[in-house]
């Protein structure tokens, strides 16, 4: 028996046949994220628990393959692909809600609960999840953990590692260990939040859950311009307001979305912003009057409110549907995720639309403003010889803007294949040792997920010239 | 003999003749009631890499000091050869209020910070702290939580960069300067809270908060703690705007009448305030609030108690929130320690200023496994922690923390013996 097929039997007898996945049309399912990119594994699993999930660690190593744990497939910097095949273990059999202590705000999870799933299970209490990815419908809670996710929200109410508080986690040995940001000596969980599944594999989290605030007031603010929009942000920053959200959408947005979910957006108009406060009733009025006098001052057109869901429900759908309506434009975008200090958002912002001019590609920018975390999602025609090439090229324009505006590389999607290079551009040859150091304490070497996050000279899959992970297929299903 | 001159010289030259020094000056930083041979205190952050190489190179053991504030807690260190004090690495290296975030060298005092950022009605949500020298390195280092870690969290949560300089010399950036950053593993996780065993932190950069418009502060008396705190997960629930609830038991009041005062830091606009006051005297009843002189009275009780001589062992519990009012009950039954505790966090500090240290101890681990939670000791008598971990029981991923502090500091350079498990 040849060790390709010892590795199916005993990842079989390990898992049940059922399974474990092997045919070539089984496993195409699994060779793609939210990306363009595919890379093809040897062998899917899906286990049910968290001893499925280290037994299938063990075996995997003692074939010297590698393993990308995976979720819902929503990443959008090739985080859930196996760059280098191996076994992937599929976490969304392990979606149960374990436990929801209303006392003490805790929720015990599995990786494979989808992110909405929690703030259902919590609202008889009056509790939700905080951390609110744009993909909450459909991403899992152990991909968010992965890639530190963020959201709208995530501006008051920071991003996935401050509201995880312990995990349960399958090591490179196979082994099961339980950390807690809470327990005595290094912050192992806080480490872990964002690794990209690369040190380690989480089978239960312990999620802190928030009170639903009493008041929430959405504006939605009509600007003739972006800068405006833009001075308007800094501004209501400046004037010592955390809004709970502080989204952006730009013209090229809203023509889009206008098409297609009919917000009544005036065709004239250069951006919304999408402002929510909360908090008790007094509190979230007296915010949304200083918002609103603020956005005055700035020359603001047209402004909405919604206090209660429905409103609400209604001046966010631009924004929701925003990513999914610029199909409508391009059969292809290029999405974007870099970060730049808030002060910096509208000379970047200019610099971005003149980028893409000297490009010739139109960009269509939604993103979450208050945080100074950009998308600029570049639209393009993947049929176009020489046109994934030129977008690579200006997302890298991009990026340099953000990095010399004093930002990152990237505030949500995670640097996952696409932008290994990029990291030596904000970090030391030094810095990057260190955290090497933090690999190899894990020991985890290139078994789990390897060609993420550190520059390698690798590929990924069929990817081989250059990083292209999320250079998207335009569409519904589609977020940021 | 001539090695002593010698280190003392080689750090001069390195930090500069005034800025090394032995003899008298290290008592000033004996750890445990050990004495380093030389102190230092570099002005740059290349001075700080230059010392910690010469250490590792010629395996002498540094332990890295802010304001010396919180330097009691730990365990005695089983080496200690320098000093290095980052008490010179102050100020602010960058500030744009619109920014709503800060740089500042490691050595700065957070009441300096403070006093910058009120400037533009913005604040580093963190403390105060009993010591006002107390330095924003120290803080991190610590990971030194305040009453307002309701409100705000922990400095896990607001610290988003630092610059650090490894156990073996070299100046390293983790995190950024923006609020959202996933490039990279986070390692300002790692080091916050790590006590100075994988680095020396000499840069930081925080996310900062408004501040709140309006600010009050009301007390309340209750007989026993499940009722108080009760009381203040209710408020919780409502959503008030309350920025730290400080439970403070008869001993840690000296109040005559009733058994616990309950501390309501109110903290939002001047009508959400005063909103919060009013279902708070709803809730509570006239009878049980106290007087605006009281309620200001406990502000400093909890201040008093970290630094009081006369206390001989203190203690830092932390379980589930709901766990607290038993945990605080059996507490109280060891020779009645003074007791602040923060109800929505789950954390009590006791601090007792009688009785056989050890004993205490032995009686309260025992207790406490059938609770669950962690326990540290910041203070005790040096004969007791020379045989105990004042970390209490090592956790279960220990391992994996041994491994951490061989890869980040391979020769034990850095603070050897001090942290969980002796690391």
């Amino acid at each position: 028996m040849t060790a390709a097929k010892r590795l199916i039997r005993e990842l079989q007898s390990a898992l049940g046949r059922r399974w474990v996945l092997h045919a070539p049309e089984d496993l195409l399912v699994y060779e793609y994220d939210a990306t363009i990119d595919r890379a093809l594994p040897q062998a899917v699993v899906l286990p049910e628990s968290a001893q499925q999930v280290a037994q299938a660690v063990r075996i995997a190593r003692r074939y010297g393959l590698p393993v990308t744990a995976r979720g819902a497939g929503t990443g959008l910097s090739g985080g859930a692909l196996a760059c280098e095949g191996g076994v992937v273990i599929v976490m969304t059999r392990m979606n149960r809600v374990i436990k929801i202590d209303a006392e003490n705000q805790l929720a015990v999870v599995e990786p494979g609960v989808i992110n909405l799933d929690i703030s259902k299970a919590a609202a008889p209490y009056g509790l939700y999840y905080a951390p609110d990815p744009s993909s909450q419908k459909a991403c899992t809670i152990g991909g968010n953990i992965a890639e530190n996710a963020g959201g709208p929200h995530c501006l008051r109410y920071g991003t996935t590692t401050n509201h995880v508080l312990a995990l349960e986690i399958v090591t490179a040995d196979g082994e099961i260990a339980e950390i807690s940001a809470t327990q005595a000596g290094y912050d192992l969980t806080g480490v872990l939040v964002g690794s990209e599944g690369t040190l380690a594999i989480v089978t239960k989290a312990t999620l802190r859950l928030l009170h639903k605030p009493e008041a929430t007031i959405t504006l939605l603010a009509i600007f003739d311009r972006v800068s405006e929009a833009s001075e308007t942000v800094s501004a209501i920053i400046s004037a010592g307001i955390l809004p709970a959200a502080l989204e952006m959408i730009d013209k090229n947005t809203m023509d889009a979305v206008e098409e297609f979910a009919h917000c009544g957006y005036p065709p004239d108009a250069g951006a919304v912003l999408l402002i929510e406060v909360e908090g008790l009733s007094e509190e979230a009025e007296e915010q949304a009057n200083e918002v609103r006098s603020i956005c005055e001052k700035f020359g603001v057109r047209e402004l909405r409110t919604g206090t209660d869901p429905a409103e609400r429900e209604r001046l966010w759908a631009g924004r929701k549907s925003a990513l999914g309506a610029l199909g409508r434009k391009a059969p292809s975008y290029y999405i974007l995720d870099g970060v730049v200090p808030r002060t910096k958002l509208p000379s970047v912002l200019a610099e971005v639309y003149q980028a893409c001019d000297r490009f010739g590609f139109a960009v269509a920018n939604v993103f979450h403003a208050g945080d100074g975390n950009l998308h600029p999602n570049v639209l393009f025609d993947e049929r176009v010889p020489g046109a994934t090439a030129r977008v690579l090229e200006l997302g890298e324009e991009i990026m340099r803007l953000c990095v010399e505006a004093g930002g990152s590389i990237s505030g949500e999607h995670g640097v996952g294949f696409e932008k290994r290079s990029y990291m030596s551009w904000i970090f030391s040859e030094d810095d990057l040792e260190v955290m090497a150091r933090l690999k190899a304490a894990f020991g985890a070497g290139d078994g789990f997920n390897p060609g993420k996050v550190f520059p390698t000279s690798k590929g990924c899959g069929e990817v081989s010239s250059h990083m292209r992970a999320a250079i998207a297929k335009a569409g519904p299903g589609a977020y940021v | 003999m001539v090695k002593e001159v010698s280190l003392i010289g080689e750090l001069q030259s390195i930090a500069g003749a005034g800025l090394a020094e032995e003899g008298p000056a290290c008592t000033a930083f004996a750890v445990d009631g050990l004495t380093p041979r030389a102190v230092v205190r570099p002005s740059t952050y290349q001075g700080v890499a230059e010392v910690l190489r010469y250490g590792n190179t010629n395996r002498l053991t540094v332990i890295p000091w802010g304001a010396g504030s919180m330097m009691q807690t730990g365990n005695r260190p089983s080496k200690y050869d320098i000093a290095l004090s980052v008490a010179g690495l102050t100020g602010i290296v960058e500030y744009e209020p619109a920014d709503l975030t800060v740089t500042c060298r490691a050595g700065e005092p957070l009441v300096a910070l403070q006093e910058q950022l009120r400037r533009s009605r913005q604040m580093l949500p963190s403390g105060p702290f009993a010591s006002r020298e107390a330095t924003v390195g120290g803080i991190v280092a610590t990971a030194g939580a305040s009453a307002s870690r309701h409100a705000y969290g922990t400095p896990r949560d607001f610290t988003i960069g630092m610059q650090v300089v490894t156990a073996d010399g070299r100046i390293t950036r983790a995190g950024g300067k923006v609020v959202k950053n996933v490039a990279g593993y986070d390692l300002c996780k790692l080091y916050t809270g790590s006590r100075g065993t994988l680095g020396v932190i000499v840069e930081l950069t925080f996310k900062l908060a408004p501040q709140p418009r309006h600010e009050q502060r009301e007390a309340l008396a209750f007989d026993d703690a499940a009722t108080a705190c009760a009381f203040a997960r209710e408020l919780e629930r409502q959503g008030m705007s309350v920025k730290a609830f400080t439970l403070l038991n008869r001993a840690a009041t000296g109040l005559p009448r009733g058994g616990y005062v309950l501390a309501v830091d109110l903290a939002g606009t001047q009508a959400a305030v005063n909103r919060c006051w009013e279902t708070l005297s709803t809730l509570a009843g006239a009878a049980q609030q106290l007087s605006e002189a009281e309620a200001e009275r406990y502000a400093g009780a909890e201040a008093e108690l970290q630094t009081a001589a006369s206390v001989t062992l203190e203690c830092e519990i932390t379980v589930l929130p709901s766990d607290l009012p038993v945990l605080i009950e059996r507490l109280g039954e060891t020779l009645e320690p003074g007791i602040v505790a923060y109800p929505t966090i789950g954390l009590a500090r006791a601090f007792w200023t009688a009785g056989d240290a050890e004993a205490i101890l032995t009686d309260l681990t025992a207790a406490f496994r059938k609770i669950g939670g962690s326990m540290l000791v910041r203070r005790c008598p040096p004969s007791l922690k020379s045989r105990i971990d004042v970390f209490g029981e090592v956790p279960p991923s220990f391992p994996l923390m041994q491994r951490l502090k061989r890869e980040f500091d391979p020769n034990g350079t850095l603070s050897p013996g001090r942290f969980v498990g002796r690391l």
